[in-house]
């Protein structure tokens, strides 16, 4: 009987070994995260308390801005004439707030060719609204900003200058032509098959970065928890400069110097083939993950 | 893959350092009370820590799936630790 218990708490630290595992591994912080509801005023994203179908539209301009958003949003960009808004718009609050969701709306405003969208909060309760859903852009936008506080922003097939920055929630971002800025501060940034322009630049600070497509003239990637994953072209030649604090540097392609330091590795030198003359700089920094280049042929 | 490995080994240092602290703690006991009694402790230990990492487990658990669950599932899987100790004591 004694060695029937043995074998059964066996199996149960098995099992527990198992749940640990399963608990932490590839958790991702965006798709699964669910705040703590003592955090963040007491709301869930995915589970709003009260949510209506919502549009609005509003007149083009060059360059737009959408600004302090809550709630994930999916950027497609048409041949249209307005950006337009369709979606639905959320309640994270009580049945008493339910006049704030009646009066919702998206406040434009205009500073010469830039329209500034951004969402009327209510200043006299604790209760938050936010929108989810699309979010169609203007082929002839030259300029898109935006600034996601709460929320997952996906953009597919843009051909714009974009500057992204989202507090907590992924970015997704594929096909996308023109410089890129995304700045994420918990969620993770995946970036695919992307041909930016002079600049590129990406930071997150918790999450990992995945990215694949061409390299900027000035292309910059900075990581402070999370890991880098680069899939590049197998003829890109550019001049690089590498951190890594703690993790690993693993790379296809040839690398003209590196240096050892500690735990850390740094490379500094010419990335790609040593006949090929380096067409840009590539800055790759990352504190605590590891850094992959990796060879890839897929656009 | 190397982080999977590197999960295992930290996994089997802890287990091992658990099973030598478990048996050192059980040998001091043994010097001043009967070895029934030095065990009746782990008995004890066991049960208290399992009842706290289920009872954390449970609460936690409402906040979803993800890392926090660790705080629930470390005081079990010690609990447990004790529990298989005091039952091997007891078969030998």
């Amino acid at each position: 009987m004694k060695k029937i218990w043995i074998l059964l708490l066996i199996v149960i630290q098995l099992l527990i070994l198992w749940g640990i595992y399963d608990s932490t591994h590839e958790f991702n912080y965006v798709t699964d995260f669910r705040l703590p509801f003592f955090f963040y005023q007491g709301f869930d994203l995915k589970n709003p308390n009260y949510h209506e179908p919502f549009k609005a539209s509003f007149v083009k301009a060059d360059q737009v801005e959408i600004e302090n958003f809550v709630g994930d949003l999916e950027i497609e960009y048409a041949d249209v004439d307005e950006v337009i808004f369709t979606g639905e718009k959320l309640l994270f609050g009580q049945k008493k707030d339910l006049d704030i969701l009646e009066n919702f709306c998206i406040e434009e405003k205009r500073l010469g060719n830039k329209a500034i969208f951004s969402l009327v909060k209510p200043n006299f309760t604790n209760a938050t609204t936010g929108f989810a859903g699309k979010v169609i852009i203007p082929k002839t936008v030259r300029n898109l900003t935006v600034n996601v506080s709460i929320g997952k922003v996906v953009s597919i097939d843009g051909e714009c200058e974009l500057d992204l920055k989202a507090d907590l929630g992924e970015v997704i971002i594929k096909q996308h032509t023109g410089s890129l800025s995304i700045r994420a501060k918990l969620g993770a940034v995946k970036l695919n098959s992307i041909k930016p322009g002079e600049r590129l630049v990406v930071r997150a600070e918790l999450g990992d970065i995945e990215y694949a497509g061409n390299l900027a003239d000035s292309s910059e990637f900075i990581a402070s928890l999370g890991s880098i994953k680069l899939k590049l072209p197998p003829s890109t030649v550019t001049n690089i400069e590498a951190d890594v604090d703690l993790g690993s540097f693993d790379c296809d392609f040839p690398v003209s110097q590196t240096k050892q330091s500690g735990l850390g590795k740094s490379v500094m030198g010419v990335l790609g083939s040593s006949e090929g003359t380096p067409t840009g700089n590539l800055k790759i920094k990352a504190d605590l993950g590891s850094i992959n280049i990796n060879k890839a042929v897929i656009w | 893959m190397d982080n999977v490995i590197l999960v295992a080994l930290i996994v089997l240092f802890f287990t091992a350092l658990g099973v030598y602290t478990t048996y050192m703690e059980y040998k001091r006991r043994k010097l001043y009370s009967s070895s029934k009694a030095a065990l009746t402790t782990f008995l004890i230990k066991g049960v208290n820590n399992i009842a706290v990492g289920l009872a954390l487990l449970i609460g936690l658990f409402t906040l979803g799936k993800g890392p926090w669950l660790l705080g629930g599932f470390i005081p079990l899987f010690v609990g447990n630790m004790y529990l298989i100790f005091y039952l091997l004591g007891r078969e030998s």
